[in-house]
């Protein structure tokens, strides 16, 4: 892979975070306005909830972008690497999950 | 909330300028100041540094001195870590985990009393796959430096260890990075700084998921976190172009052997907390 190649893949996570962030941003501050200034409590959590969602789920699918990225480019050792940290973070959910019940 | 917005924004904020996670300071300002558990402050602190590491990577990313390449290889041991951590999380008594990051706040102070060097990377045969993750970046002067990765095992060891800190204690286990990206990869101090900035928001929010499932993070205080979080970490970047850290280093170390003795108070008998629960 050239230098150009991995500018690219950069620009492109760059991209997802800066949108992520102001997606996320947007919908906590639409629903804690909610809250305070139109008194619709259950509306303004519920979109804080999408954006604090969001926050959580943005390396997520960053990781799920670059591994998308080097498969196509056929870089198999960084897709597989990052494929592997999804599913440690999926196998860690789940192992939450049955220690929470 | 406005309390929990500013704690969030004064913890990024300091963060910010010191080049570390805002969770070292968060966690304390959560539990002592706004009385909170330290399991759900520490459920709060991970969703903060998700936030700062999201809110400041597309600067690093455009400056090219994040070396994704090299963070995917090493984000398979903190993410590891952070699963493990999450799961100790359930079976520490409180008081060892006030005690931990009591310790994780001196050796922090220590850090940032010193001079942070990298060592001089030695001549000798390195993997074929630490080679594919060498990198370079452009320096103040515009030339363009290219840099090695040594000892790729030891630092994916130190990173096993960082990503569990940090899920246990909802930091970003600067405490840990900083010796395996100088001392153990040798990369150079702007790379380092960038790519573990990349590096936190991963490992927090695989730790941040397990606290999710587990009903560990009170979701209404997280809104109000995210914002100050955001804010906090845009302010600090900006006050990094104003103030110099060096100039504030003396007063932080200061501020985190307070809040170490703190820590310690309350681990070995309790302390009263400064305000109500918010």
């Amino acid at each position: 892979m050239t230098e150009a190649e991995d500018r690219a893949i950069d620009g492109i996570v760059a991209r997802i975070f800066a949108l992520g962030t102001r997606v996320a941003t947007t919908a906590i501050v639409a629903g804690i306005s909610c809250q305070v200034m139109l008194h619709a409590y259950r509306l303004g959590l519920d979109l804080s909830l999408i954006g604090v969602g969001l926050f959580i789920l943005l390396p997520v699918i960053v990781v799920l972008t670059m591994s998308a990225l080097y498969l196509r480019r056929g870089r198999s050792f960084l897709a597989a690497m990052s494929i592997g940290v999804l599913l440690i973070v999926c196998l860690g959910s789940l192992l939450s999950m049955v220690a929470a019940r | 909330m406005i309390w929990l917005m500013a704690m969030a924004f004064i913890a990024s904020g300091v963060g910010g300028v010191l080049g570390m996670a805002s969770g070292i300071f968060l966690v304390p300002l959560l539990t002592i100041a706004a009385g909170q558990p330290i399991h759900a402050a520490i459920g709060l602190s991970l969703i903060s540094v998700i936030c700062c590491s999201c809110a400041s990577a597309p600067l690093y990313l455009k400056a090219g001195l994040t070396n994704i390449r090299l963070a995917v290889v090493l984000e398979t041991a903190t993410t590891a870590g952070a699963v493990a951590g999450v799961l100790c999380s359930g079976l520490l008594p409180t008081r060892v985990l006030y005690l931990l990051f009591a310790m994780v706040l001196l050796l922090s102070a220590l850090q940032m009393a010193g001079k942070r060097t990298i060592a001089p990377t030695m001549a000798r045969a390195r993997g074929r796959l630490a080679s594919t993750l060498d990198g370079s970046y452009r320096d103040e002067a515009g030339r363009q430096q290219s840099y090695q990765i040594a000892r790729l095992p030891l630092g994916l060891s130190m990173m096993f260890g960082a990503g569990l800190l940090s899920a246990l204690l909802g930091i970003g286990s600067g405490v840990l990075k900083i010796p395996a990206m100088d001392k153990a990869l040798r990369l150079p101090i702007k790379v380092s700084s960038a790519t573990s900035n990349f590096m936190i928001g991963v490992t927090a929010a695989a730790g941040a998921t397990g606290y999710f499932l587990s009903g560990m993070i009170d979701l209404a205080r997280a809104g109000p976190i995210c914002l100050g979080s955001v804010a906090g970490s845009v302010a600090g970047a900006a006050a990094l172009r104003a103030v110099h850290p060096g100039r504030l280093r003396g007063f932080f170390v200061l501020v985190l052997l307070l809040l170490a003795a703190a820590m310690l108070a309350i681990a070995f008998g309790g302390a009263p907390t400064l305000l109500a629960s918010s």
